[in-house]
C-alpha cells in the first residue's frame, strides 16, 4: 500500500502542470512496465500530447514533449482504433497481444509497429474525458496485468485531480497577471498627475489649500476656506485617528508623515489620498508650521484591495491544491464557497450557505470531531495546513469522500482572521484504495483460513505474517510466533545453508516458483541460530516448502509466500521402511564380498562395487554385462554340471556352490561382448533367495567369494613351503647374528684376557699358584659358556630329526632367555616371567619349542620398537592345569590389526614391514605337531597376547 | 690418591674379571664397575686415570656415560670396548673424544698401549689444568686497565699505537705494560702471548700489517 500513498502524495503536491506531467511520467515509467508511454490531455476541446516516453522519431532521438493536433496523434503515436475505443467507452482498455486481438489486429498502426501488450486508460473529470494514458510493450505479451492496471488507474485518477488543480492554477495565474498589468498602468497615470498642496500654520491654525488640492476634492478654489476644519470635516471618520497619530508622531518624534486616508469629495463619495508632510521647527524646538501634498490614489487603492482579495484566495487555493474553493471569514462568520464547490456537493452555484456549525454538520459524524480538531490545530498554528480526508454529505444525502485543505491568515496580534482552502472529490480514488485494501484483506483472510501453514516473507527474508496453521505446524503459541517473526530471517538461516537448500531459497527470492526438497527442519536449532529464547514449545517436522512470490505493479517482489506441507508422518513411515532397505543396500554396496542380485528368472538386477572389481569391470561394462547375462543360461556352470544346484537355489534353497575356476572370457564371448576385458577368477558362490511378504521368491542373491588369491598363495605356499621356511630361518639367523657374536665375544674376552694375563705373569716371572688356579677356573667357565651358546644355536638352526622327550617348559624358557639375553639388553626390554612353581612335564622337542618361544618373544620385542625404552615391558606367563601347559607372551605395543587377527597363523600374514609372514605359521605347525594350539589376541589396555598350549603328559604315558 | 687408575665399566663379569687381572698384571691400578650408574655415583671421578668402557650395557650405555662425563668437564680419557663392531657408534664415540675403540675379544698388547696413551693424555691435561689455575691467579691481580693494555700488547702493536688507540700517553702504556709483566712474572712478550693462548684470551684486535 505504501506505493499508493507515495504516488498520490507525489501527484497531489504538484500544482504546476509541467512538473505534474514530469512526475506522472516518472511514476508510469517505473511502475507500468511499458516501453512506450504517451500522455495526452484535452484542453479547450483540443487534444495535445503532453508527455512522451520511449517514442523514436525519424532521426532516432527520443521525443520528450511535443504538441500535436489530433490527426498526427493518431498517425504517429497511438493506434487510432484504440484512441477511438477509449474515447467512446471512457473505460480502460487492456490488450494482451494486439497482433492476435481480433478487434484491433487490423489497425494499421498495430500491424506496422508489431506491438504486443497495450493498455489505454482514460482520465475523467466530472464525467468528461480530460486525458488519456497510453501504454504499450512491443516485446512482451500480457504485461499489463490486472493489479498493474489497477495501480495505473489509481495513478490516473490522482493525476486527473491534480491536473485539474494545475489548470485552475494556470487560469488564476493569468488573472493575477492581468491585475498586475492594471496596477502598472495606474502607476504610470499617477506619475503623470500633479498633487494637491497644503501648508498648515500651527499657531494660527490656518491652512493653505492649493487650487489643485481643492480641485482634487471636486471644488472650485473659492469653495474652500483656509480653515483646518475644511480638512477635518471631510476626513473619513475611520482615518481620523490614524491622521492624528501620524501628525503627533511626526511633530514629537520626527517620524516621516506619510499615510493614506480618505476624504469626502463634493459628491459625498470618499476618495483615497496619499499624503506626505513635513513640519518646521523654530530655534526653541517648537513646531511652527507643517506642509505637504496629497495625491489621489483611489484607483490604486481599489486595485490593491481587489488584488489582495484575489491574491489571498489564489494563494490559499494554490496552497490547498484545490478544486472547489472555500473561504471562511472568522470575524464575520461568513463562509464563501466557490461555484465548483457547490457543484461538487451537488448544489447550484451559491446555493450553499453555511455558518461554521452548519458547515461541520455536512461532515459525516464519524469524521466530524477529527475535522474540528484538525481545524483548531491549524488555527493554533500547530499544523502548517488544515488537511483532512472525510466523508461529506452531498445535497442528495449520500456521503462522498472529499479532501479538504486550507490555510489560515493571522492578523498582527496572532488571531486567525480567515481560513481558506480547497476541496477535492477523492471518492473514486478512495474507493480504488479501499478495493485494494479489501483484496489484500481477503488474501490475508484466505491465508489465515488455509489448512496449510503459510508465511509471508518480505524480500529481505524477514517474516511479515503467518497464519494459524503455521503456528500449529511449529506448535508455537501466538506469543512465540510473534517472537519468531521478529527475529527470524529466512535468507540468513544457517540451517537452510546446512540442509543445502539455501540456493533454492535465494532463487525463490529472485522470483522463481520453487518447490523445495523435503527437509527435517530443526526448530531447536533455529531457536539457537536466531536467539529466539522465548521459543519454548516447538516441534521439528519434516516439511516441504513451496515458495511463491507476489510482485507489485512495478514487477518488483512485494513478498514471498512460503507454504509448508507437513510430511513428517510420511517421512517417518518412509524412514522406518527405508532404513532397513537403506541399510541393506549400503551393506551390499560396501560389502567386500562381490554380490549380484538376480531376478527369479536369472537376470542381474543389482551388483555391488566388489562385484565390478572382482571381474575388473567399469560401470559401463558392468551395465552391458548386466543387460545381457542370465545366470541360468551360464554355459560354464552348466558344463561343470552345476545346473541342478542353481535350480535348487532358485527354488529357495541355500546353496554353496563348489569352488570353480571361472573363465569370464568365455562368458563374455558367449554374450558377444568381446571388447570387454575379463579376468579368470577362482570363485566360490553362495546362492540364496530372498522372499517377499507372500513367501514368493523376490530375488536371488549370489555372493562370490574370490579365492583366486588364496588359490595362488596356496599353490605358492605348497611349492615354496620349504624354501620359505629356510628363508625365515636364515633371516632369523641374520637378525640374531649380532646377538650371537655378542654372546660369544663376552666369554672370549674373558678367556683371552685371562690367558694373556697368565702370559704376562710368566714373562714377568711374578705369579703364584692361586693366581693360575683362578685364571684357569675362569677360562674353563668362559669356555663352557661359549660352548653353550654354540650348542643352542646349532639346535635352533639346524634341521634335526624330531625326537620328542619329556621336557619341562621352564627349563626351555630359561635357555631361550639366555639365548636372547643380548636382545633384551640392546632393546632395553623389561622382561618379567611369571612361572608356576611346579609344572607338569610335556612331551616335546625342546629345540622346536625354543624356536616357537624365540619367535613369540622376538615378535613381542619388535612390536615395542617404536616405544620409549622405559615403557618396553614384556611379560611371559606360564601356567598349567590338569590337561595342558599354557605359555603367554604379552607385549605393550600397538596390538595386532583387527583385520588380520583371524589369519595371523596363516602363511604370509604379517603386520611387520619387513616380516616374511612365516614365523607364526611355522610356530603354529610346530605346536600343532605337539598336539597343542596357538592363539593370539589383543589386550584390553594395549598390546598383543600370543601364546600356545601343549598337552601335559598323563600319568600312564610316563 | 694421585696415582693413576684404570677404571673398567662393563656389565659382563667374565669380561670384568679377565680384564682386571690382565691390566693389574701389566702394572696398573685397576678398579671395575658393573654399570655406568655405579661408576657415575662413585667418588672416583676426580681421580687421575682412564676408563675402559663397554658399549652395550643395560640402563646406561657406554656412549651415554661418555656424554654424561662430557658435561662435567671430566678429564678421564675413554677407551671403548665393544662386542659389536658397530661403525656409527664407533664414529660418534671417537668424535666425542674417545682415545680408542677396541673390539672384544681384545688383544692385551693393543689394550695396554691404549691404556698408556690414555694415561699420558690424562697427565698432560692435569698439568695444563694446574698451570691454568696458577696463571688465572696471577691474572686476577691485574687492574681492568692493565688487562686491557695486555690484550693490546699481544696484538703486537707498538706502545705508540696502543696509546693512540686507548687515547692515553705512550708513557702510561709503558707503565701499564711493565706492571703486567711484573705481575705475571714474565719478561718477554712471547711468554705473554703463550699464557694468553693457554687461558684463551684473544687479542684486542686483528692487526693489519
Amino acid at each position: 500500500m505504501d506505493v499508493f500513498i507515495k504516488a498520490s502524495q507525489i501527484l497531489s503536491s504538484e500544482t504546476d502542470l509541467k512538473q505534474l506531467l514530469i512526475k506522472m511520467m516518472e511514476l508510469l515509467k517505473s511502475n507500468a512496465g511499458a516501453d512506450k508511454i504517451v500522455l495526452i490531455l484535452k484542453e479547450n476541446e483540443l487534444w495535445s500530447v503532453q508527455a512522451l516516453h520511449g517514442v523514436l522519431t525519424k532521426n532516432n532521438s527520443t521525443l520528450v514533449k511535443q504538441i500535436f493536433d489530433l490527426e498526427s496523434i493518431k498517425d504517429d503515436l497511438i493506434p487510432e482504433t484504440i484512441f477511438n475505443y477509449c474515447g467512446r467507452s471512457k473505460e480502460a482498455l487492456v490488450i494482451e497481444n494486439a497482433e492476435i486481438d481480433e478487434r484491433f489486429a487490423k489497425d494499421k498502426f498495430i500491424q506496422t509497429s508489431k506491438i504486443k501488450s497495450i493498455a489505454c486508460i482514460p482520465i475523467m473529470s466530472h464525467g468528461e474525458l480530460m486525458a488519456m494514458v497510453y501504454l504499450e510493450n512491443g516485446k512482451l505479451e500480457n504485461v499489463f496485468k490486472q493489479e498493474r492496471i489497477e495501480f495505473i488507474k489509481y495513478l490516473s485518477s490522482q493525476f486527473g485531480i491534480s491536473a485539474e488543480n494545475a489548470l485552475l492554477y494556470k487560469k488564476l495565474n493569468k488573472k493575477v497577471f492581468d491585475l498586475k498589468k492594471v496596477q502598472e498602468r495606474y502607476e504610470l497615470t499617477i506619475a503623470g498627475s500633479s498633487s494637491g498642496l497644503w501648508d498648515w500654520d500651527l499657531q494660527s491654525e490656518k491652512v493653505y489649500y492649493s487650487n489643485r488640492f481643492k480641485e482634487l476634492l471636486g471644488y472650485k478654489p473659492e469653495d474652500i476656506s483656509d480653515s483646518l476644519d475644511e480638512f477635518m470635516v471631510r476626513l473619513h471618520p475611520d482615518d481620523l485617528k490614524d491622521v492624528r497619530r501620524a501628525i503627533d508622531k511626526h511633530l514629537e518624534e520626527g517620524i516621516p508623515y506619510i499615510l493614506d486616508y480618505r476624504l469626502q469629495i463634493k459628491n459625498n463619495e470618499y476618495k483615497w489620498f496619499h499624503a506626505r508632510g513635513q513640519a518646521f521647527w523654530d530655534e526653541t524646538g517648537k513646531a511652527i508650521r507643517m506642509s505637504g501634498s496629497i495625491t489621489d490614489i483611489t484607483q490604486r487603492k481599489k486595485t490593491e484591495v481587489d488584488l489582495k482579495i484575489s491574491e489571498e484566495r489564489y494563494k490559499l487555493a494554490v496552497e490547498g491544491s484545490n478544486a472547489g474553493i472555500w473561504d471562511y471569514n472568522i470575524e464575520s462568520g461568513e463562509i464563501y464557497y466557490s461555484d465548483r464547490f457547490n457543484e461538487m456537493a451537488g448544489y447550484k452555484p451559491q446555493e450553499m450557505q453555511d455558518t461554521v456549525e452548519t458547515a461541520f454538520n455536512r461532515i459525516h459524524p464519524d469524521h466530524r470531531d477529527k475535522a474540528i480538531l484538525a481545524l483548531n490545530q491549524h488555527l493554533e498554528r500547530k499544523t502548517p495546513y488544515y488537511s483532512i480526508d472525510y466523508l461529506g454529505q452531498t445535497k442528495s444525502g449520500e456521503y462522498r469522500w472529499f479532501q479538504a485543505r486550507g490555510k489560515a491568515i493571522w492578523d498582527e496580534n496572532g488571531n486567525a482572521t480567515r481560513v481558506a482552502g480547497s476541496f477535492i472529490d477523492i471518492h473514486d480514488q478512495k474507493e480504488a484504495g479501499e478495493k485494494i485494501i479489501k483484496s489484500e484483506e481477503r488474501f490475508k483472510q484466505l491465508m489465515e483460513q488455509s489448512p496449510l501453514a503459510m508465511e509471508l516473507l518480505s524480500p529481505d527474508g524477514k517474516i511479515n505474517s503467518v497464519n494459524s496453521a503455521w503456528k500449529k505446524l511449529w506448535k508455537v503459541s501466538d506469543e512465540e510466533a510473534a517472537k519468531t517473526i521478529e527475529k527470524y530471517n529466512m535468507l540468513s538461516d544457517p540451517q537452510l545453508e546446512k540442509l543445502g537448500v539455501m540456493e533454492e531459497v535465494k532463487k525463490a527470492f529472485k522470483g522463481k516458483h520453487i518447490i523445495m526438497p523435503p527437509v527435517k527442519y530443526d526448530t531447536g536449532q533455529a531457536k539457537d541460530d536466531f536467539g529466539i529464547k522465548e521459543l519454548k514449545s516447538f516441534r521439528s517436522p519434516w516439511v516441504q516448502c513451496h515458495l511463491n512470490t507476489v510482485k507489485d505493479a512495478n514487477g518488483a517482489i512485494d513478498y514471498v509466500v512460503n507454504t509448508y506441507v507437513d510430511i513428517t508422518d510420511l517421512k517417518e513411515t518412509e524412514e522406518t521402511l527405508g532404513k532397513s532397505e537403506e541399510r541393506y543396500r549400503h551393506l551390499v554396496e560396501h560389502s567386500p564380498l562381490s554380490v549380484a542380485v538376480l531376478s527369479p528368472d536369472g537376470k542381474i538386477i543389482q551388483v555391488n562395487a566388489a562385484w565390478k572389481k572382482l571381474w575388473g569391470f567399469n560401470d559401463k561394462e558392468a551395465a552391458e554385462v548386466m543387460a545381457s547375462y542370465n545366470y541360468f543360461d551360464d554355459k560354464q556352470i552348466k558344463d561343470l554340471g552345476y545346473a541342478p544346484l542353481l535350480e535348487r537355489a532358485s527354488k529357495g534353497e541355500n546353496i554353496i556352490m563348489p569352488l570353480i575356476e571361472y573363465e569370464l572370457k568365455q562368458t563374455i564371448e558367449d554374450l558377444k561382448l568381446e571388447e570387454i576385458k575379463s579376468h579368470v577368477r577362482w570363485i566360490q558362490t553362495h546362492v540364496f533367495s530372498v522372499k517377499n511378504a507372500n513367501g514368493e521368491i523376490d530375488s536371488i542373491v549370489g555372493i562370490n567369494m574370490d579365492l583366486t588369491e588364496f588359490k595362488r598363495v596356496e599353490k605358492e605356499v605348497q611349492q615354496q613351503h620349504n624354501v620359505l621356511s629356510r628363508i625365515d630361518r636364515a633371516s632369523r639367523m641374520g637378525q640374531l647374528t649380532g646377538s650371537i657374536a655378542h654372546e660369544l665375544n663376552q666369554p672370549l674376552t674373558g678367556i683371552l684376557s685371562n690367558a694373556q694375563a697368565a702370559e704376562l705373569m710368566l714373562k714377568n716371572k711374578r705369579w703364584d699358584e692361586a693366581d693360575f688356579k683362578e685364571i684357569l677356573a675362569e677360562i674353563i667357565s668362559d669356555t663352557k659358556r661359549a660352548g653353550d651358546v654354540i650348542r643352542n644355536l646349532r639346535a635352533l638352526f639346524q634341521k634335526q630329526k624330531i625326537d620328542v622327550f619329556p621336557i619341562e617348559i621352564n627349563t626351555t624358557l630359561k635357555e631361550v632367555e639366555n639365548l636372547l639375553h643380548s636382545e633384551f639388553v640392546i632393546k632395553d626390554i623389561d622382561l618379567t616371567i611369571q612361572d608356576a612353581p611346579s609344572l607338569p612335564m610335556i612331551m616335546g622337542n625342546s629345540i622346536q619349542i625354543q624356536q616357537v618361544l624365540v619367535n613369540l618373544i622376538m615378535n613381542g620385542i619388535q612390536a615395542m620398537d617404536f616405544m620409549e625404552r622405559e615403557e618396553r615391558k614384556l611379560l611371559i606367563i606360564i601356567s598349567s592345569d590338569a590337561n595342558e601347559v599354557k605359555v603367554l607372551v604379552e607385549d605393550k605395543g600397538k596390538g595386532i590389526k583387527p583385520e588380520i587377527i583371524d589369519r595371523i597363523f596363516e602363511p604370509l600374514a604379517t603386520w611387520k614391514p619387513d616380516g616374511t609372514g612365516m614365523g607364526l605359521a611355522i610356530s603354529n605347525n610346530i605346536i600343532a605337531t605337539h598336539g597343542g594350539r596357538m592363539f593370539a589376541e589383543n589386550r584390553a589396555h594395549g598390546g598383543a597376547r600370543v601364546g600356545f598350549t601343549i598337552p601335559v603328559i598323563k600319568e600312564k604315558e610316563l | 690418591m694421585n696415582e693413576q687408575t684404570v677404571f673398567i665399566v662393563d656389565d659382563d663379569s667374565s669380561v670384568r674379571k679377565g680384564l682386571t687381572r690382565l691390566i693389574r698384571v701389566a702394572g696398573f691400578n685397576v678398579e671395575s664397575f658393573a654399570s655406568a650408574r655405579e661408576f657415575l655415583n662413585s667418588e672416583h671421578l676426580e681421580r687421575p686415570g682412564c676408563i675402559i668402557l663397554d658399549v652395550q650395557m643395560p640402563e646406561m650405555t657406554g656412549p651415554e656415560l661418555q656424554e654424561e662425563l662430557g658435561k662435567t668437564q671430566n678429564c678421564l680419557p675413554i677407551i671403548f670396548l665393544s662386542a659389536h663392531g658397530d661403525v656409527p657408534i664407533t664414529a660418534q664415540a671417537m668424535k666425542n673424544g674417545a682415545v680408542d675403540f677396541l673390539t672384544k675379544p681384545v688383544d692385551g698388547t693393543d689394550l695396554i698401549e691404549a691404556i698408556q696413551i690414555s694415561l699420558e693424555k690424562n697427565r698432560i691435561i692435569l698439568v695444563k689444568n694446574k698451570e691454568r689455575i696458577v696463571i688465572n691467579e696471577k691474572l686476577n691481580t691485574l687492574t681492568p686497565r692493565e688487562y686491557e693494555v695486555m690484550t693490546y700488547v699481544i696484538t703486537g702493536m707498538l706502545n705508540k699505537q696502543i696509546a693512540g688507540d686507548l687515547n692515553i700517553s705512550e708513557e702510561t702504556v709503558k707503565i701499564h705494560r711493565g706492571r703486567v709483566m711484573h705481575k705475571l712474572e714474565i719478561v718477554s712478550v712471547s711468554e705473554l702471548v703463550r699464557i694468553c693462548e693457554v687461558i684463551g684470551i684473544s687479542p684486542a684486535k686483528e692487526l693489519n700489517i
